[in-house]
């Protein structure tokens, strides 16, 4: 009896040990994957500004303005800005100022221009300020505007002031251009 | 006193002729044998090097795939190709051990299809029991519920799918395409780069049935 639980046992271990064997043929190739992420990086470049002739040539009023928050792509090197500000100083009715600009896209995927956000610090009253002045750039963006990298869009945009702008009155506020990765809408990527 | 010496040296006599019987009975031996050599097969699936692999991208519009990217744009790229010579010992057939995928600026949305040949060139067939998907710098790790290579915080990366070869038996000899998808989903980092693996696990052919 010892004997055949013996043999039984002895079986079993044989059959496992044969069992672990063949389970053990097993190997695998493998697929490696890296992935480059691009980078989008939209903003300004090439300002300048100006005045338009003051009456009778007089030097009255004067605009100034300046890139800030300097942005390079890691990917090609391309340096924008964030951040463009310009102040006018003793500005009066039919003062009109310019600007100059590019918007960039220094980053290697295009981007649509999604919108924009104006927001009046002071005084935060929206409809004084379109009592003030009047905004005209040209081209007139149509949005969304795609921008390809490596390309830019001009713009021209002028600031005249209207006859009832207030006196003595400092108006400041922040224009927020929103960007987004490309999407396929090519009914709306035109400029007007 | 000298019966007593007989009677001593007798037995003595016998055990030395039996002893002596007994060796000569001992020398009648022999045997027969069974010489055994076993010619072990190999298991070897390699990536075929007939066909290279093949990279397409595609976008999706109103649930349809098509090929390219968005608005006929080149902004990816991906090029892919297979590493590592492998050859099978017995058959002498060869094919490679890696297939290498790069993929260069990608963005959110981007996606891309590859397809690839695998070709058992080992003796015995092969299961192909499943894939297992890692990122070799361990900066994601693989989600099963969302197919997806995943941040730390859990945040789909990379969604990898793919189609049919799991549960595969390949023959030797014998081929089967594989294509697998990757998708770039909307919270991968810019100017990151990122990278999987992904092994394909085969074992010695069983028998479901």
């Amino acid at each position: 009896m010892k004997n055949a639980v013996g043999m039984f046992v002895s079986l079993m271990v044989v059959l496992s040990i044969t069992g672990v064997a063949v389970a053990h043929w097993s190997d695998s190739i493998q697929i490696e994957g890296t992935v480059h992420m691009g980078s989008l990086t939209i903003g300004w470049d090439n300002l300048t500004c100006g005045e338009e002739n003051e009456p009778c040539t007089k030097d009255v009023g004067s605009i100034t303005a300046e890139l800030l928050d300097a942005e390079t792509d890691a990917h090609t090197g391309k340096t924008i800005y964030k951040t463009l500000v310009f102040t006018i100083d003793n500005a009066y009715p039919c003062y009109t100022a310019w600007i100059e600009v590019d918007i960039k896209n220094a980053g290697t995927i295009p981007a649509d221009w999604e919108n924009w956000e104006l927001v009046m610090i002071s005084p935060d009253n929206m409809d004084l300020f379109c009592e003030a002045f009047e905004i005209s750039c040209s081209p007139c963006p149509m949005l969304p505007l795609q921008i390809d990298p490596c390309n830019s869009i001009h713009f021209r945009c002028q600031l005249h002031v209207k006859q009832t702008a207030p006196e003595c009155t400092t108006f400041s506020g922040k224009l927020k251009l929103n960007f987004e990765q490309w999407s396929c809408e090519e009914d709306d990527l035109e400029v007007g | 006193m000298r019966v007593e010496k007989r009677m001593i040296a007798l037995p003595a006599m016998i055990m030395v002729m039996l002893s002596m019987t007994g060796v000569a009975v001992a020398h009648w031996s022999d045997s027969i044998q069974i010489e055994g050599t076993v010619h072990m097969a190999s298991m070897t699936l390699a990536f075929d090097n007939r066909e290279p692999p093949i990279c397409t991208e595609f976008h999706e519009v109103d649930g349809v795939l098509v090929p390219g990217e968005l608005c006929g744009k080149d902004v990816g790229k991906t090029t892919c190709y297979y590493q590592g010579v492998i050859t099978d010992p017995h058959t002498g057939k060869w094919g490679y051990e890696n297939m290498i995928i790069i993929i260069d600026n990608a963005y959110p949305c981007y996606r891309v299809h590859c397809t690839t040949i695998v070709h058992n060139i080992g003796l015995i067939p092969v299961d192909i029991t499943g894939f297992v998907i890692t990122d070799p710098t361990g900066t994601l790790t693989w989600d099963n519920t969302l197919w997806a290579l995943v941040d730390n915080e859990g945040r789909p990366i990379i969604n990898v799918e793919h189609v049919n070869l799991i549960g595969e038996q390949i023959d030797p000899c014998n081929r089967e395409k594989s294509e697998f998808d990757f998708h770039i989903k909307q919270d991968a980092q810019e100017c990151h780069t990122y990278y999987f693996k992904i092994s394909i696990v085969y074992t010695q052919w069983g028998c479901a049935e």
